[in-house]
């Protein structure tokens, strides 16, 4: 069976942010550079990350939504001297995990021996994501396409589009603002020592709800960031990784890279997440850390749900009492989510995911680079020793599991 | 009718303009598969059914079902920014129930909006060449 044949046959060999000593933490709301830059900072620091040369990558895969540079643009950048293979995915968040996916196959199957993934946007100095819809009407004030039917009501914006599921979930399901408040504040407890967090100071409940409306029933504080960034990982089999710098950290299973669903509430979890744990060869409860792409508050909640982790609607409870804490049951948004940390389109909660399984999380702690950890909550993130962690896309279009040797 | 209609209008294309004609004559029509008998919306080529191209359009009764809605705060485009709290809403047609189409409610306030409200379709003559689909409760 391929899948099982696939299974921890290639593993993350480094991973990097676009730093410089402007923007050490790698988020940024104006990174004064070019989005080739950034992509081109995240590759090497993922190459020093794994102990090769960049010249050593031979495979790239990204995506995009006409806010990026093409992908071999970076390797040219570098002087990589040969291309074997190379993916520029039209899309969004439902690449998140996918992108990362594609590069395991090309590496897999023997297509590419150092496969680079990244993605980079300057997402909020140059093209917003938040402004995104189906047509603006420019200069005629008429739009065709699917704004024919959308735009025409004022309707733009991810935050607009989502807020019809949060609304008929939070309807169907009573669930309440309050609920929302609650996730938001155990997503920002593990932002507060996480140095790279545009979002560090402890949320109370009043906070988040006078935080202003967007989108109603989505307040300010529900919406992920918008941000400069770039990340990028390198991708290659397991066994050169075993002889590179750090722990190893294979990919079980992926898929992906999109859904459809009748009901609008319903995401793609429902479908992918029974085939990627028996893809995997593991039990739900085998896993030991969630990063889903959490773009609005409802949606990691659904996403919890339709894992497996409690049934529909009842994610509000399920996270009370410290269950996803750092040292609940199932720690959550370890870093704090594409809402607290920044947004990278999903790609950053993955190099999150490997951090931890390295037990590298990047936090106050002084020796963390080393992976000493002191666990004490006032400074440390790492969760204890925390062997498979599952991401995945936006409303579960694709997801990944990585699994720490 | 006003004499200049300050939000964004439709431009129709080849498989959209008989929808749109028909809100011309005040008439809600939708696509039909006329091998399986599936609705479909926003018009297309084939039926995502059955695969067929052949269709008709079946004029329906506008009696509608509110699926979702939400109210804008913070437009994104600019026409709207001074009509702020407005709402836009998913709706699901008694007749074909499979079809989800946004449009907005009027004639009620956005804290009267609930899930499964129902609705019946208006026609808002919104140019001299234009006229849009919205909603009000019945
Ligand atoms: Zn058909």
């Amino acid at each position: 069976m391929p899948e099982r044949d696939f299974r921890g046959k290639t593993a993350i060999a480094g991973i990097g942010y676009g730093r410089s000593p402007q923007a050490p933490g790698a988020f940024t709301t104006n990174s004064g550079v070019s989005v080739l830059t950034l992509a081109v900072r995240a590759t090497k620091e993922a190459c020093e990350d794994a102990g090769i040369d960049p010249k050593e990558l031979d495979g790239v895969v990204s995506f995009q939504l006409n806010d990026s540079v093409p992908p071999s643009s970076v390797l040219t950048a570098l002087g990589c001297p040969k291309i074997n293979y190379s993916s520029d995915l039209n899309g969004g968040g439902e690449y998140a995990s996918f992108a990362i996916v594609q590069a395991a196959q090309a590496v897999y199957h023997g297509i590419s021996n150092y496969c680079l993934v990244y993605r980079a946007m300057n997402g909020r100095s140059g093209v917003r994501m938040g402004q995104l819809g189906e047509g603006t009407g420019a200069g005629t004030g008429r739009v065709g396409g699917a704004g024919q039917f959308t735009s025409i009501y004022g309707l733009a914006g991810p935050p607009s589009f989502f807020a019809f599921q949060a609304q008929r979930y939070m309807a169907l399901y009573k669930v309440t603002s309050l609920d929302f408040a609650n996730f938001c504040i155990n997503r920002r407890t593990n932002a507060t020592n996480n140095p790279r967090a545009a979002m560090r100071q402890p949320l109370t409940i009043e906070e988040h709800q006078s935080s202003r409306m967007i989108v109603h029933p989505y307040h300010l504080l529900d919406c992920c960031l918008e941000t400069d960034v770039a990340c990028a990982m390198v991708i290659t089999t397991t066994e050169r990784v075993r002889h590179l710098k750090k722990k190893t950290v294979t990919i079980s299973a992926g898929m992906g890279a999109s859904s459809f669903a009748d009901e609008i509430i319903d995401t793609g979890l429902i479908h992918i997440g029974p085939r990627i744990l028996k893809a995997a060869g593991i039990k739900l409860k085998d896993i030991d850390i969630f990063e889903p792409y959490d773009n609005f508050t409802d949606c990691p909640m659904r996403l919890i749900e339709d894992m497996g982790w409690c049934k529909r609607g009842q994610a509000k409870d399920f996270i009370k009492d410290g269950r996803t804490s750092l040292d609940g049951e199932l720690p959550i948004l370890t870093q704090g989510g594409l809402t607290n940390e920044g947004y990278c389109h999903g790609l950053n909660n993955a190099l999150e995911a490997v951090q931890q399984l390295r037990g590298e999380a990047e936090d106050l702690c002084p020796d963390w680079r080393n992976g000493s950890h002191t666990y004490d909550r006032n400074i440390c993130r790492q969760v204890r020793n925390p062997e498979i962690a599952l991401h995945c896309g936006v409303t579960g279009g694709s997801a990944i599991i990585f699994r720490r040797e | 009718m006003p004499d200049k209609y300050k939000y964004l209008l439709p431009l129709p294309d080849f498989e959209t303009k008989e929808w749109w004609g028909a809100l011309r004559w005040y008439e809600l029509v939708f696509q039909r598969c006329t091998r399986c008998q599936t609705f479909r919306h926003p018009p297309q080529g084939t039926c995502p059914r059955c695969y067929s191209e052949d269709h008709e359009w079946i004029k329906v009764s506008g009696r509608g079902i509110l699926y979702s809605y939400i109210t804008v705060w913070q437009p994104v485009l600019p026409q709207w920014r001074g009509d702020v709290p407005y709402n836009i809403v998913q709706v699901t047609l008694e007749d074909a129930p499979n079809i989800k189409i946004i449009g907005n409610v009027i004639g009620v306030d956005n804290s009267r909006l609930t899930i499964n409200m129902p609705l019946v379709a208006v026609f808002d003559d919104v140019t001299q060449e234009d006229t849009i689909l919205r909603w009000q409760p019945r």
